[in-house]
């Protein structure tokens, strides 16, 4: 088979900003450790096993910047290393207590002890602590293209009654990554892929070249984009927009037919976190008390059962190798027939959750490894790529206004704005104008001004986040969502309200400087509208 | 340093200004949220009516295609969602206050642009399918145009109570004229 066209592979990283030096019982920085374990150190393993087999593959990934802080900071680097060590003394307290009683579940006790010590030696010995390097080694080498974000992933669509507000966002996001990756990014991840006209003016100003849509943001762009989602189009701001392939999406996201659903891969919501007795279970657990996940899992899906079966680890790679072979079959078949009504090679952009790749789906790292390898090796009709070298290669592209869209349910806002979470953009909105003008009118503060000044920019940006309307929709840690949203608009207040009556309480602004402690370079006048 | 180990903030309640502004939740859904402060109502009824005897309402003007019609909004909300049929269209809300059929401006929003009808199919992204989300059913006729209004207060009370299907019908007749568009 002839070369015909090309595959783009997206993988967004993104947590929120979950670090509480004040306390150890937030669950919520579990998040973090978890990520680390299950999806970003596993896939570096998988990128430094494909570059030493010699498997040319391209991958494009985006890495918040709440992520790109929280993975290099250093209290939770140590906080994730003790984390990893009692996982370690867990597997090996498992495979004592299973060595009489169950082989299945033995060897799986094994397994995860001898896993977790592995990435106790790839995180501490390999990468020191220090994973945004090891993803920046990547991209160094000419095989990842790092994207950039929105500084705290914030909903700019909601936003942009403050134009200033996103304007921010995207400077900040893009001063993080060219802080972390030491170069200026051509892309940009904008948050939950919302995507309104007004946002580009602010990526024009920082150097964005291209972004990543819905489908709908393509499909519904004026004029009709000809080739669909199979090519980008560009706006007549000159920024490129790539639209999600409906099919292949479908085929790794759908929670009825997509791949992670197989009945062998293992089963999500089993962890001996909930299931062993309270005293055995007690050391490993939440430090607040609660039941948690640990990550030492040992069924498999199964079924739509309660009967769960153990899981085979290498049953399960078995699956991961065949629905590789299909995905690919079903590119070939896709970019074969769209290549005959095309006149520039098609590229079928997939973008996921990176996490969804090893947190929800186990065997998913693996997957990528054994698709990498087979499209690398075992058919030549389409190649790996990465939207920049598309555009360079091919950069006659349609012109068209890309739709007003976003990659959540039904395709709008409605699970960032609604009855549930509605209450916080009035917050936002105000504590936005009100950054604008202190930023406006605080042209030469004095040193503590302008630490406070920089600290309120810190709590405005951080209650933008996205996540907790999200999490407020989804009805999972609603509590804390709404929290982090009082606490920084509490903050904001609070600092604003010390800088106009000129009394800035130093004790109180240091404290919240170390429990914020995100974008240490940040500057207050990017709010700044004169 | 001294660590500030619990901190407690409410949201304040009001601002102390006044303001309406307009966000985009569907192509066919809009969400306003408005404060009226104290000075402005005091000027209001210093140089218009009492603010107290006049009926809380918002024009929505359809700017694309030029058309506006008015709506009655309870004393009490500081919030709606309303759906409108012309999607695509830029949109903008005045807030105001009627009297004698007078719509009375105190407000006028920023301008939106609804999105038109999505293709693609829903549930793209995995999430995980939420149910949809349903309001209190508040149905009224203003200016022939048929618009739907939603309250936070009245979803909620429907969440409490499944059983609640519809809200009070209301008719044209209750309806201030419409003045403009």
């Amino acid at each position: 088979m002839a070369f015909k066209g090309y595959l783009n592979l997206v993988l967004h990283a993104h947590l929120p900003y979950v670090r509480h030096p004040e306390s150890e019982e937030y669950i919520e920085e579990r998040w973090l450790f978890e990520a680390i374990s299950e999806t970003y150190i596993p896939l570096l393993i998988y990128f430094k096993k494909l570059v030493e087999e010699n498997v040319q593959f391209r991958l494009t990934m985006n890495i918040s910047p709440p992520l790109i802080t929280m993975l290099k900071d250093d209290l939770l680097q140590k906080r994730y290393l003790r984390y990893l060590v009692e996982r370690i003394w867990l597997a090996r307290k498992e495979m004592y207590r299973t060595k009489n009683t169950n082989k299945d579940v033995n060897d799986l006790a094994q397994f995860y002890f001898y896993q977790f010590k592995d990435f106790y030696r790839v995180y501490k010995r390999e990468y020191n602590c220090d994973l945004v390097n090891a993803f920046k080694y990547f991209q160094d080498i000419g095989v990842l293209e790092i994207i950039a974000c929105p500084a705290t992933h914030g909903f700019l669509p909601l936003l942009n009654v403050t134009p200033n507000a996103v304007r921010a966002q995207i400077s900040n996001g893009v001063q993080v990554y060219k802080e972390a990756f030491g170069r200026q990014p051509n892309g940009m991840w904008l948050s939950e892929c919302a995507y309104i006209p007004e946002v580009e003016s602010a990526l024009n100003e920082f150097g964005i070249k291209y972004i990543i849509l819905e489908t709908h943001g393509i499909t519904n762009a004026v004029p009709t984009p000809v080739y669909g989602t199979l090519s980008p189009i560009i706006s007549p701001n000159g920024v490129a927009a790539f639209g999600r392939d409906l099919e292949s999406s479908k085929q790794v996201w759908s929670s009825i037919c997509g791949y992670p659903g197989d009945p062998n891969y293992r089963e999500f919501y089993k962890d001996i976190g909930y299931e062993s007795e309270w005293e055995y279970i007690k050391p490993f657990v939440s430090k607040s008390g609660h039941r948690v996940d640990t990550g030492i899992k040992y069924h498999k899906i199964t079924g739509k059962t309660n009967d769960k079966e153990y899981y085979k680890p290498d049953n399960a790679k078995a699956v991961a190798e065949m629905q590789a072979d299909h995905f690919i079959s079903s590119r070939i078949e896709q970019i074969n027939s769209a290549a005959t009504n095309m006149v520039i090679p098609p590229v079928v952009t997939c973008p996921y959750d990176a996490e969804l790749y090893g947190h929800w789906w186990f065997e998913g790292p693996y997957w990528l490894y054994v698709l990498f390898k087979k499209i690398h090796y075992n058919q030549d009709t389409f190649k790996l790529i990465t939207p920049s070298e598309y555009l360079s290669t091919y950069p006659n592209i349609q012109e068209c206004k890309p739709a007003i869209s976003t990659w959540g349910a039904h395709g709008y806002n409605e699970v960032w704005i609604n009855p549930g979470n509605d209450y916080i953009y009035r917050h936002l909105h105000h504590a936005a104008e009100r950054m604008t003008y202190l930023a406006n009118i605080l042209k030469e503060p004095t040193e503590t001004e302008r630490r406070a000044l920089n600290q309120c920019a810190r709590e405005l940006l951080l209650a933008q986040s996205s996540d907790w309307p999200f999490i407020i929709t989804m009805n999972t840690m609603v509590e804390y969502a709404h929290k982090r949203v009082k606490d920084h608009i509490g903050r904001f207040n609070a600092l604003a309200d010390m800088i106009d009556k000129k009394e800035i309480n130093e004790d109180y602004l240091e404290n919240i400087e170390f429990k914020d402690k995100i974008f240490p370079n940040i500057d207050y006048s990017i709010f700044s509208t004169n | 340093m001294h660590l500030l180990k619990s901190e407690y903030y409410d949201l304040p309640i009001k601002y102390d200004q006044t303001l309406i502004r307009l966000l985009v939740q569907s192509p066919t859904r809009m969400y306003a949220y408005w404060e009226v402060s104290d000075d402005t109502m005091k000027y209001f009824s210093n140089n218009f009516h009492n603010y107290s005897d006049c009926v809380p309402a918002l024009k929505i003007t359809n700017i694309t295609k030029n058309y506006s019609y008015v709506i009655p909004v309870d004393p009490f909300a500081n919030n709606y969602y309303i759906d409108v049929e012309d999607t695509g269209c830029d949109y903008k809300i005045e807030l105001g206050r009627t009297k004698d059929n007078n719509f009375l401006n105190i407000y006028t929003s920023n301008n939106i642009t609804m999105p038109i009808f999505s293709r693609t199919n829903d549930n793209a992204n995995g999430f995980a399918d939420s149910d949809e989300v349903l309001f209190g059913n508040y149905l009224c006729i203003a200016d022939k145009k048929k618009i739907k209004v939603y309250t936070n207060k009245e979803s909620r009370k429907y969440f409490q109570n499944q059983t609640h299907t519809d809200f009070e019908n209301i008719t044209s007749s209750d309806i201030p004229k419409p003045i403009g568009g």
